[in-house]
């Protein structure tokens, strides 16, 4: 608070005053973020449905669960037109979203990330009635809905680190937006998304895309993904991440390799291929950097230029960059936890 | 040490891969690296460190593809093992996810690598990582990592102990939520990984065959990403123990010696055929 009054050139403020501001502070937050968690729920033909639904049955993040009888995520933030000149492919989506799209998009994130961890579990549908205004849970219950909420999310009392919470969100929207597979205009068709971590506390890729390119070949992309909410300009977060990705990749890919290879088929040989494609910058091989941020933040110049120093000997159509705009992030990825907590 | 340095072994996993250290050169990064340890100065060469991820990877492609010869992959397990070995030793390796994600490439490589007390030695390293909390889930994104490298120190006298009681916990939490297992949540991969990791031990100290092919089956399904969303590493250890137990299945004394000690012949074959 001191730091905020200092910037703004006040010397003194009595402690009633720094009360009050505070005070008004608070509700101008909590305002913000009701205005995404106090929206009704999507009605549930709008929700989207997973093939996770039988055990046994689970489609390894293949495109399970598009959006059955409402929006994608696409088309609620919108795709914006990228800055020309940049030295990688470029994908902007979220300019411009109106309050009720980010709504339906921040639902639909919370209810992405509890239908990864509770799966077919009876869990997922008892935190669906209780966010749905259903009445509390039983104490039994209780204790089991809050095992699949807290890592990272954290819980009411005691609420997760908000920076790798944000990460997270990060991480729920790029994988969405994969899974959906905009039109961007290309050739290649989506054949492959791995899945996302449920826990920040995992390492490995944030992500490994494969696309059937037009000789009918397999092609991956290696991922990293953040979320910037920093006074300093993007760029530095894309180079930060290109760093990130470029003394890592070998150590993800050696580990997808080793359970990937044993798919069988092109995907199979694919996996086993994976080191030896990246080592020798084959033209099969790829990286994308996305970035989560806010609308304050969005770049006047292009800000992906990182992806190019960190891998100079790429073609620029092996280097890609997502960036996902809204108003507020840190609110944004706040609403989503608070949409979780709904559900306790 | 002398193994891991041997100019031929190197050149052998290396294979003249042109954007790689040659082995002459990798031979020299290993023994700075090692000076530097034993002077206390500890800095691991990045190229290094790409050196030993790069071998993990070709040593890791799934046998049935044929893409590299075994000695190949074997010696890329020996000279992999030993750098993660050396970046274990060094300091930066923090947090507990990065001990173990180390321990268990070192321990893997020299297992497969036929290194068995080089694995055995990783493992007493990193003992303190692995752990039993009374949650369950206050070390579910670690789980499967400290199952796997436990098995891999293969220290009977505590790892029954330790499997009964995650599986006991993990059975508890599936219970909770209505489940006969975790399969399908994001903690089926760990929770197949458990299962399947403590059938390969009953097999590995017992040769209950009864056993191998359940563990083949739960770590199948686990390295394929049949059993939950969202679990990297564990689907990284399910495979290598996969591996590890066809290969002990191969060169088990159960296996080798039937005589000595009698188990009933299993009725079909316990590996399974490819996922499309």
């Amino acid at each position: 608070m001191e730091k905020l009054v200092e910037s703004l050139g006040i010397t003194k403020l009595s402690k009633s005053q720094v009360s009050i501001m505070a005070a008004e502070l608070d509700a101008q937050v909590a305002d913000f973020r009701n205005r995404f968690a106090a929206r009704p729920a999507l009605p549930a033909t709008a929700w989207p449905r997973s093939g996770a639904g039988v055990a046994g049955r689970y489609s390894s993040a293949m495109l399970d669960d598009v959006i059955v009888g409402g929006a994608s995520l696409a088309e609620l933030l919108g795709r914006a037109s990228g800055h020309p000149g940049v030295k990688c492919t470029y994908s902007l989506f979220g300019v411009g979203a109106g309050e009720d799209s980010l709504a339906k998009a921040v639902a639909m994130i919370a209810d992405d990330a509890m239908r990864q961890r509770c799966g077919a579990s009876a869990v997922l549908t008892w935190w669906r009635e209780r966010r749905d205004g259903g009445p509390p849970h039983s104490l039994q219950r209780r204790p089991a809905v809050e095992a699949f909420i807290k890592d990272t999310f954290g819980l009411p009392e005691a609420p997760g680190d908000e920076q790798l919470l944000q990460g997270y969100v990060a991480e729920l929207v790029w994988h969405r937006l994969t899974r959906e597979d905009p039109d961007d205009g290309t050739a290649r068709q989506l054949h492959h998304v791995t899945d996302l971590s449920w826990s920040v506390y995992q390492q490995g890729g944030d992500g490994l895309v494969v696309y059937q390119v037009e000789d009918g070949r397999l092609a991956f992309r290696l991922w990293e993904i953040k979320k910037h909410d920093s006074t300093a300009h993007l760029s530095r977060t894309v180079g930060r991440a290109s760093k990130q990705l470029s003394s890592n990749a070998l150590r993800y890919l050696a580990q997808y390799t080793g359970y990937g290879s044993t798919l069988s088929g092109p995907l199979g040989q694919l996996f086993g291929e994976l080191v030896e494609l990246w080592v020798n910058e084959d033209p099969r091989a790829g990286v994308g950097v996305s970035i989560a941020t806010s609308a304050r933040h969005t770049p006047k110049r292009q800000a992906f230029g990182g992806l190019a120093t960190a891998f100079p000997r790429l073609e620029t159509s092996q280097r890609e960059g997502l960036l996902v705009v809204v108003e507020d992030f840190p609110a944004f990825a706040v609403a989503v936890r608070d949409i979780v907590w709904t559900g306790l | 040490v002398d193994r891991a340095l041997d100019l031929g072994l190197l050149a052998g996993a290396l294979d003249g891969q042109q954007r790689m250290p040659t082995a002459t050169e990798l031979q020299e990064l290993l023994a700075e690296t090692e000076v530097q340890l034993f002077l206390r100065r500890p800095v691991l060469p990045p190229a290094l460190v790409d050196t030993g991820w790069f071998l993990h990877g070709i040593a890791s492609v799934d046998a049935t593809q044929r893409l590299y010869p075994l000695a190949r992959q074997r010696q890329s397990f020996v000279v992999s093992a030993h750098i993660f070995d050396l970046a274990l030793t060094e300091q930066r390796s923090t947090t507990v996810t990065d001990r173990l994600v180390l321990a268990f490439a070192a321990a893997i490589g020299y297992r497969r690598g036929d290194l068995d007390p080089n694995a055995t030695a990783i493992v007493r390293r990193v003992n303190a990582d692995i752990t039993a909390p009374d949650e369950v889930t206050d070390h579910l994104p670690t789980l499967a990592l400290e199952a796997g490298v436990a098995l891999l120190g293969f220290q009977t006298r505590t790892l029954f102990t330790l499997f009964r009681r995650w599986s006991a916990q993990l059975r508890a939490l599936a219970t909770s939520v209505e489940l006969p297992d975790l399969s399908s949540t994001a903690f089926g991969t760990t929770h197949a990984v458990v299962r399947g990791a403590e059938h390969l031990l009953y097999f590995l100290a017992r040769g209950n065959r009864g056993r191998l092919s359940q563990a083949v089956a739960e770590l199948t399904n686990a390295a394929q990403g049949q059993l939950g969303p969202g679990e990297h590493l564990a689907r990284w250890v399910a495979a290598h123990l996969l591996a590890l137990a066809g290969e002990a299945d191969a060169g088990s004394v159960f296996t080798l010696l039937p005589l000595m000690f009698p188990t009933p012949p299993a009725t079909h074959s316990p590996w399974p055929t490819r996922r499309c």
